[in-house]
């Protein structure tokens, strides 16, 4: 096919491109990949028991918190390397949740005597929470790779690390309906391990699955 | 006077509000910006022109991700080299991919019948869009756009199927004689 026909058959083509087309296939994205993976949450545990009563608590919203700025942190940077062109990614966004929720677990550990200091970090199902994320992360990864399906990423190996890191926090919000602790020395080890695992698996998939 | 920066930007705004007219210069201009950008840095001719062609696609189903308030130029020159270094990194695949298209394109195909029986086979291996693309276009001759039409699928799609599949046969191919 000459480089002629070819412009013609896209001129044809053309309809109108929304400004707000990445914002757009994201919020699906996400959006489709929380609701499944609140399906799965109910399915697989079901909410905790006290949901009701910690939703007056401020460690419950502390550490929502938490999750919640780092799956917007996450993915602002997302939706920069939707991009093509390789301008100043702002990998530093993501050290401000850990670095504002610092304090308060240092603050637990000054208050606790070490003695107790195991069963704090331990917590409830400390062996769990760090694979149920990871995997209640997966179709929100998913929900991320359909929406990049129509972005332009040239990092691919980046891309898909942050698209990974991205699905981990925000499995870390589903995930707070159903853990049962609230320590944030408990939430910073284990919920940050969990986003470092998902976006490393996110890197070794992005060279594969994000090319275009 | 306008750069030409500000001219193919504003081609390119009114292109991403649905202006065919404007997208029809716009898409010529950048042929010629992407074929001395190739020409300057890929040796050979029809890699040139296959990679402006990719990236003119690549142009059109990515445009959503042009940010109007940032430079067109490093946009289409990010894409531009995206899809070259795409190409450096399978051109180890290039003489094969070569052969295979002009073995499928030759006139004095059919007398070869053991080559048919191979290709037919390897055919067989490719998701059905890519095979009836390449079927109709390179085995029966058809145009790109009756192959669109009797395939079920755009013009751009089924040049994309065609190149797509032949880009697995002869990766398909080299894999076998290895």
């Amino acid at each position: 096919m000459n480089t002629e026909d070819l412009i013609n058959s896209l001129v044809i083509e053309l309809r109108p491109a929304s400004r707000w087309h990445i914002a757009q296939r994201l919020v699906v994205g996400v959006g489709v990949g929380v609701a499944a993976s609140i399906a799965l949450l109910f399915a697989l545990m079901g909410p905790r028991h006290d949901l009701m009563e910690v939703l007056a608590t401020g460690a419950f919203w502390t550490k929502a918190t938490f999750t919640l700025s780092m799956a917007a942190a996450s993915l602002f940077i997302v939706a920069h390397l939707a991009r093509p062109e390789q301008s100043r990614t702002h990998l530093w966004f993501l050290a401000v949740p850990v670095l504002a929720y610092l304090p308060l677990g240092i603050d637990e550990l000054v208050r606790t005597a070490p003695a107790d200091w195991g069963p704090m970090l331990f917590g409830h199902g400390w062996r769990h929470c760090t694979w149920l994320i990871f995997g209640l992360s997966v179709p929100i990864f998913f929900g991320l790779c359909w929406a990049f399906r129509q972005f332009a990423p040239t990092r691919l190996e980046l891309a898909g690390a942050m698209a990974g890191i991205c699905s981990g926090a925000v499995a870390a919000v589903v995930y707070c309906l159903h853990c049962p602790t609230d320590a944030a020395v408990f939430a910073l080890t284990w919920y940050t391990l969990a986003f470092i695992l998902a976006g490393g698996a996110g890197a070794f998939l992005g060279r594969r699955l994000l090319d275009w | 006077m306008a750069t030409r920066e500000e001219e193919l930007k504003d081609k390119m705004i009114s292109a991403l509000d649905g202006d065919a007219s404007a997208y029809a210069l716009l898409l010529n201009a950048l042929v010629k910006e992407l074929r001395i950008f190739f020409g300057r840095r890929v040796g050979d001719k029809d890699a040139v022109e296959d990679l402006v062609q990719e990236t003119l696609i690549a142009v059109h189903t990515r445009r959503a991700t042009f940010d109007r308030t940032r430079p067109f130029t490093a946009w289409l020159f990010a894409i531009a080299r995206y899809k070259m270094v795409d190409h450096f990194r399978r051109s180890r695949f290039h003489a094969l991919d070569g052969e295979l298209e002009d073995s499928l394109a030759a006139d004095d195909f059919e007398p070869a019948s053991a080559a048919a029986i191979d290709v037919e086979r390897l055919l067989d291996l490719l998701p059905p869009k890519q095979r009836q693309a390449i079927q109709a276009t390179r085995l029966e001759g058809q145009s790109l756009a009756e192959a669109a039409l009797s395939v079920g699928i755009s013009q751009s799609d089924a040049k994309m199927s065609v190149y797509r599949g032949l880009r697995r046969l002869s990766a398909r191919v080299q894999g076998k004689i290895r």
